[in-house]
């Protein structure tokens, strides 16, 4: 009679733990957050190295026309010799230099240079002597590097690349004296 | 012998006692058992980009475990995969979900992360943890598209991560 009590008994114990075990399993959920951050910057600096400058210009009587042709100077780093003025009469030129854009970035960041130059007659030059003659100038793509004459100026990280301007101006006869100035804005396309 | 309504006494005792005992040991203090936990989270960052005038696409692709960030035609400097540490004192698995995208801002620009859970470890399989505290990583990443001459600018944010411990 012992005997059987105490089965029963064990019996009755374990099942009722099987019970309890089972109603304490749960799934556990939560979120965690997670910081995010980025910094944008940029190496390319473009700089006006130099002015274009037609020069000290003893005009020919008749009038003359002035060119500077950079168009054949290398847009490379490498120093490439600037273009001098040249008269197409019997003007006398003195000093004088094509223009000169440099782009730098650093090594690695590689892109094309579209150069985009001012229209024909939209860049006037003005002298500051009393009554103010302007004159104008003209075939800037032409005698300049990259553009649509040219073509586009490959750039590689980490070397300077150079872009040489040019242009052309025509003088009339009764061209006064003076020192002529003006300005133009030449746009740089990256891709 | 013993009289039978003597004996039936004694075994009521001894059924209670047991009954007793065995309902102390079993019945748990509370009804939720420990689940595992997160004990370190290292964040996502995509790092100093010298960004190409024409754009670019910034990609850290740490589905197989931690990763730097690459770039098509930029300079990249810096940054990781962001991390998760994981462990547990008994064995469990988890099921992590990520974010679609998550948007980071800097100077009144927004930015969007995309492409998380194709750039992280564990997606849609989940991850076990083996018990006894021992620490599990988990990695993750994702993709920024960056237009040409954006702004110098620093972007911060922050995202959530699902995680179902079962």
């Amino acid at each position: 009679m012992n005997k059987t009590w105490k089965k029963g008994t064990l019996v009755a114990g374990l099942a009722l733990t099987g019970f309890l075990v089972m109603q304490g399993s749960t799934a556990m959920a939560g979120d965690v957050t997670m910081n995010i951050d980025a910094a944008i910057t940029t190496s390319i600096v473009e700089t006006v190295t130099t002015d274009l400058d037609l020069g000290s210009i003893d005009l020919d009587p008749a009038g003359d026309t002035i060119t500077i042709d950079a168009g054949g100077v290398a847009a490379s780093g490498d120093g490439g010799a600037a273009a001098l003025p040249v008269a197409t009469g019997a003007s006398v030129i003195t000093g004088g230099t094509s223009g000169l854009i440099t782009v730098t970035s650093a090594a690695g960041v590689n892109f094309d240079i579209d150069v985009v130059y001012p229209g024909d007659g939209t860049v006037n030059v003005t002298s500051d002597a009393t009554g103010a003659t302007t004159v104008t100038l003209d075939s800037i793509e032409g005698n300049s590097g990259g553009g649509a004459t040219n073509g586009t100026v490959n750039h590689t990280g980490g070397a300077p690349t150079e872009i040489h301007v040019g242009g052309q101006v025509v003088f009339p006869s009764d061209a006064e004296a003076g020192t002529y100035s003006g300005s133009m804005t030449i746009t740089l396309n990256y891709s | 012998m013993i009289p039978s309504q003597r004996r039936t006494s004694v075994q009521r005792v001894k059924i209670i006692s047991f009954t007793l005992l065995t309902l102390f040991c079993f019945f748990p203090a509370s009804n939720d058992l420990e689940a595992g936990e997160v004990y370190q989270v290292t964040p996502l960052s995509f790092g100093s980009i010298d960004l190409n005038p024409s754009g670019d696409t910034i990609l850290i692709a740490a589905k197989n475990g931690a990763a730097s960030p690459t770039s098509f035609q930029s300079v990249v400097t810096g940054g990781n995969s962001g991390q998760l540490t994981l462990r547990s004192t008994t064995v469990e698995h988890v099921d992590i979900v990520y974010p679609s995208s998550v948007p980071i801002s800097g100077g009144g620009d927004i930015l969007l992360i995309t492409h998380i859970a194709d750039n992280s470890q564990y997606t849609g399989v989940g991850v076990d943890l083996p018990g006894g505290n021992i620490p599990v990583t988990v990695s993750v990443g994702g993709q920024i598209k960056l237009k040409g001459n954006e702004d110098n600018r620093t972007f911060s944010g922050s995202m959530t991560i699902n995680l179902f411990f079962n």
